[in-house]
């Protein structure tokens, strides 16, 4: 019986002792905070924070608006900034449902964003699916300042933006904390992020997405705008919905603008006689959405020479986009690397080292089939 | 069969021994030391009739009659006790004296021959007249029971919009005649016991005989040889003194006042027990399932009710695990809450005093005394009390920032959802006391270490030997017929395996389809 009653006792005690942290905090001792931003002193030896935090007392006393506000510290590390807010705040700040972590384009290019990701993917609380976006203002508290034009909360709105492109418009590519993590420490892909600026609205100034900021490792090189980021979203087989334009006016068609309804890309790698080919083939579907100009009625003739048109258009500019990355960039964007290895595990091992050259001289052959589905007119 | 019989016996001894416990005296063959013997029985009691009469054509046939006034049809007294008893020639010798008035002088329906004292004062107490004869030691119980009962009428707590609506009432020969009626079998059984020193209640145990399990009706009757006590008035008297798992507060038996219901638990091999004086019939044994169901999900379509079934599991869960998880995730795991609602609920705690749980904890208490009074209270007052509770408490303290707007949602929604599952309404509120606590002790980690007690608990209960919820290990559609959803009538050609030896229902499997 006592032998029993041991055993209960230490199982339960198991039981309590593993089962990681956790504690009772009150939900009037936190302060949420929803966005960061990271910035640097002009020296670049000091870490300078903004957070959008709830302010929660003044949302409870006005029912149904909710009110944020910034608070600011400094640094020498991330964590002993986040400490240094505590001195203001009478709450614990709490990150669990950050949206959105900005990177001030500074910090990425000169000093690269790997101390960043450290500290996140240490004990900070934070969810797995946080947002990184690069601000291609002068420093990234200025996006965060901004209230968002839907939702009061800026950080709110700009996870939305990042993360619902690909259904309307795919001109940027959503990399939550993990994917950022596995591009930084893999091989065969370099890492993209989301980039915001500030633009001019109804006399306000407003956040807007701005294409995808491309890395070297973990620095910023350069950025591609977005018709590249569209080309480059078709290359990675990321597109569900947003708008193909063209912009032309001959004897049979006007200017049309295509809306994607669905868009899939097969990637084959191949090696012969030392050269490695890379065959792209899209495969995408479209409504007609609109059609400018003189030529009003369409027939099979105008629907084929659209469909040829257009294929060449994107396919002009993914070529383009491809032959930047290798020329201008020198970084595998793509995730060619990756498809070797998916394809040829052996071979990877061998040129894995320099794969960085070898992407230079990579050949690589784009097909593209648009298929309009229907005309989405009225009659 | 010799082992059937066995069985048959040993129950029939069971019986005997229950009825018989409280006999101790013989009545005496004088006349006059019968009556002053009760009269000193009856002494202080001035409804105690005793009437002396002769008869006209031999003198030494001496009677009396006792009997308690109001409970007793005068008429009968009368014309079919006294008149022939006065006027009759029929002759007769000492010896068979009492088979003889029985056989041709006694005009009356339900006669019954005792030497018992025993048996003379239960019956006199419960309307029937007894005639004493000098010169014998023995006397006869004379039908004459007239006392006034309610009507059937529909019960207030079981209220149906669809099936039958009687209801039992507190007579037991008037409930009894209802279960008959509905059940015109020689199958059925009725048993008559006596339980109680004082209050000589009438019990019934009732059956079908086919389709009881035997081994059940058995040890029922073992343990209600068991019970001493001194008055029954309830029905729940005899399930609380019968129960196992006395230290849960989950029910043991069912119980309903309808005898709809009755007929299709004793149907599917369940025993009734039936109690004078109390409209409430329990059955047993009860599956835990059984809180869920009710006589109305057999009445209108499967599509319905099993919906409606679900809804009711549902409202379980809600009702006893909700305030718990709601304190799991605002005092714990906040990073389970979505953004939106945590920006919400953490606006609108800003300005609250107490800690979320014990604030729950609180309104829950608040909860129940408001319910509690509008059960107990006058129906004139009841407009105050809603006035008062969702006014004063609800909205004024809201206002005030006494407390959370989520918390009176919660609270309200807890609430809600218990009234749905009557026949669980004890458990709910220790279950849903001990989750919060260790909700708010332990956080999710302790809210799902109580609703594993919990089930462990629920499979551990037991019905008269049956376990209430059966975990064989074995999982078979027809065993789950009746359970989260009800499955069409057609399809439940079989009865619970556990409730009874017989189990088929249909002799046709329910092979009877009528789709072309």
């Amino acid at each position: 019986m006592i032998a029993k009653v041991t055993k209960c006792l230490i199982v339960i005690i198991f039981v309590f002792l593993s089962t990681g942290c956790w504690d009772y905090v009150g939900l009037d001792d936190i302060t949420i905070v929803t966005g960061m931003a990271i910035d640097m002193n002009e020296d670049m030896n000091e870490y300078k924070l903004s957070f959008e935090v709830i302010n929660a007392a003044s949302s409870s006393q006005q029912k149904n608006e909710i009110k944020t506000e910034i608070l600011e510290s400094t640094g020498s590390t991330i964590f002993e900034a986040i400490r240094d807010v505590e001195r203001r705040t009478m709450n614990k700040l709490y990150f669990s449902n950050t949206q959105v972590v900005i990177i001030s384009n500074q910090i990425a290019r000169e000093k690269g964003i790997n101390e960043i990701i450290d500290f996140y993917l240490r004990d900070s609380e934070i969810r797995e699916t946080l947002n990184f976006a690069i601000s291609k203002e002068k420093t990234a508290k200025e996006l965060l300042k901004k209230n968002g034009i839907d939702n009061p909360i800026n950080a709110f709105e700009m996870k939305k933006i990042i993360t619902e492109d690909n259904l309307l418009v795919s001109t940027t590519k959503n990399k939550q904390l993990y994917k950022v993590y596995n591009n930084l420490n893999c091989e065969g892909e370099s890492l993209v992020l989301p980039v915001f600026h500030n633009i001019e609205n109804d006399n306000e100034q407003v956040i807007e997405s701005n294409g995808v900021a491309v890395f070297k490792k973990d620095k910023l090189i350069d950025y591609l705008t977005v018709n590249e980021s569209k080309n480059f979203l078709f290359i990675d087989d990321n597109i569900s919905g947003g708008i193909l334009t063209l912009d032309i006016n001959n004897d049979i068609i006007d200017d049309v603008s295509i809306e994607i309804t669905n868009s899939s890309t097969y990637k084959n790698f191949s090696y012969k006689k030392d050269k490695y080919k890379i065959d792209i083939n899209i495969e995408i579907e479209g409504i007609l959405a609109e059609l400018m100009g003189k030529h009003k009625k369409i027939d099979l003739k105008k629907v084929n020479e659209v469909e040829k048109e257009t294929a060449k258009k994107v396919k002009n500019g993914i070529e383009k986009l491809i032959k930047k990355a290798q020329k201008e960039f020198e970084v595998d964007i793509f995730g060619f690397g990756n498809l070797v290895y998916k394809t040829d595990p052996s071979l990877w091992k061998k040129i894995k080292k320099d794969w960085d050259d070898l992407f230079l001289e990579v050949e690589f052959s784009v097909n593209i089939k648009i298929n309009i589905i229907n005309t989405a007119f009225r009659k | 069969m010799v082992k059937n019989n066995n069985k048959n016996s040993i129950i029939n001894n069971k019986i005997e021994s229950i009825n018989n416990k409280y006999i101790k005296k013989d009545i005496f063959k004088s006349l006059e030391d019968n009556i002053s013997y009760m009269k000193e029985l009856f002494n202080n009691d001035d409804t105690f009739i005793t009437r002396y009469f002769e008869n006209n054509n031999n003198k030494n046939l001496q009677y009396c009659l006792i009997y308690c006034n109001g409970m007793v049809n005068s008429i009968i007294i009368n014309e079919n006790i006294i008149k022939p008893l006065m006027v009759s020639k029929y002759n007769t010798s000492n010896e068979d004296i009492v088979s003889d008035l029985t056989e041709h002088v006694l005009m009356i329906d339900e006669v019954k021959i005792t030497s018992k004292v025993k048996d003379i004062i239960e019956n006199v107490t419960y309307g029937d007249t007894v005639l004493f004869i000098n010169g014998t030691d023995k006397a006869i119980i004379l039908n004459t029971k007239q006392f006034e009962s309610r009507s059937v009428i529909e019960p207030d707590a079981e209220k149906s919009l669809i099936g039958p609506r009687e209801g039992f009432t507190e007579s037991i020969l008037t409930n009894i005649s209802l279960i008959r009626r509905r059940l015109r079998t020689n199958e059925l059984k009725l048993k008559y016991l006596t339980i109680g020193e004082k209050t000589n209640t009438k019990v019934c145990i009732c059956y079908v005989d086919s389709t009881v399990n035997k081994g059940v009706l058995e040890e029922l009757y073992k343990r209600i040889s068991k019970i001493e006590i001194d008055g029954i008035l309830d029905t729940n008297y005899i399930a609380e003194l019968t129960r196992e798992n006395r230290k849960s507060p989950f029910r043991t038996t069912g119980y309903t006042e309808k005898p709809d219901v009755i007929v299709s638990k004793i149907l599917e091999g369940r025993i009734a027990i039936l109690v004078d004086g109390s409209p409430m019939v329990h059955t047993i044994p009860y599956l835990f399932i059984e809180n869920f169901q009710n006589s109305e999900d057999y009445y209108v379509s499967y599509f319905y009710s099993s919906f409606t079934r679900i809804i009711r599991f549902l409202s379980f869960l809600l009702t006893t695990a909700l305030p718990a998880f709601y304190i799991a995730l605002v005092a714990y795991h906040h990073e389970m809450l979505p953004s939106p609602f945590l920006i919400i609920i953490t606006s609108e705690r800003q300005s609250v005093p107490l800690p979320a749980a014990l604030e729950v904890a609180i309104m829950l208490v608040v909860f129940d005394i408001l319910r509690e009074t509008g059960t107990r209270m006058p129906q004139v007052v009841g407009q105050s009390i809603s006035v008062l509770g969702a006014i004063v408490i609800g909205q004024a303290a809201v206002e005030a920032g006494l407390v959370a707007a989520p918390t009176i949602i919660l609270v309200a929604f807890t609430g809600i959802t218990g009234i749905l599952v009557q026949k669980l309404n004890s458990p709910i509120i220790y279950v849903r006391v001990i989750l919060l606590l260790l909700a708010s002790m332990l956080g999710l980690f302790g809210f799902v270490i109580g609703l594993s007690l919990l089930i462990i608990h629920i499979l551990n209960l037991k019905s008269c030997g049956v376990p209430q919820v059966n975990m064989h290990g074995e999982f078979k559609y027809q065993n789950g017929k009746d359970i989260i959803i009800r499955s069409p009538w057609w399809y439940m050609f079989k009865r619970p395996k556990v409730l009874s030896n017989n189990i088929n229902r249909m002799k046709s499997l329910g092979d009877n389809s009528n789709d072309s």
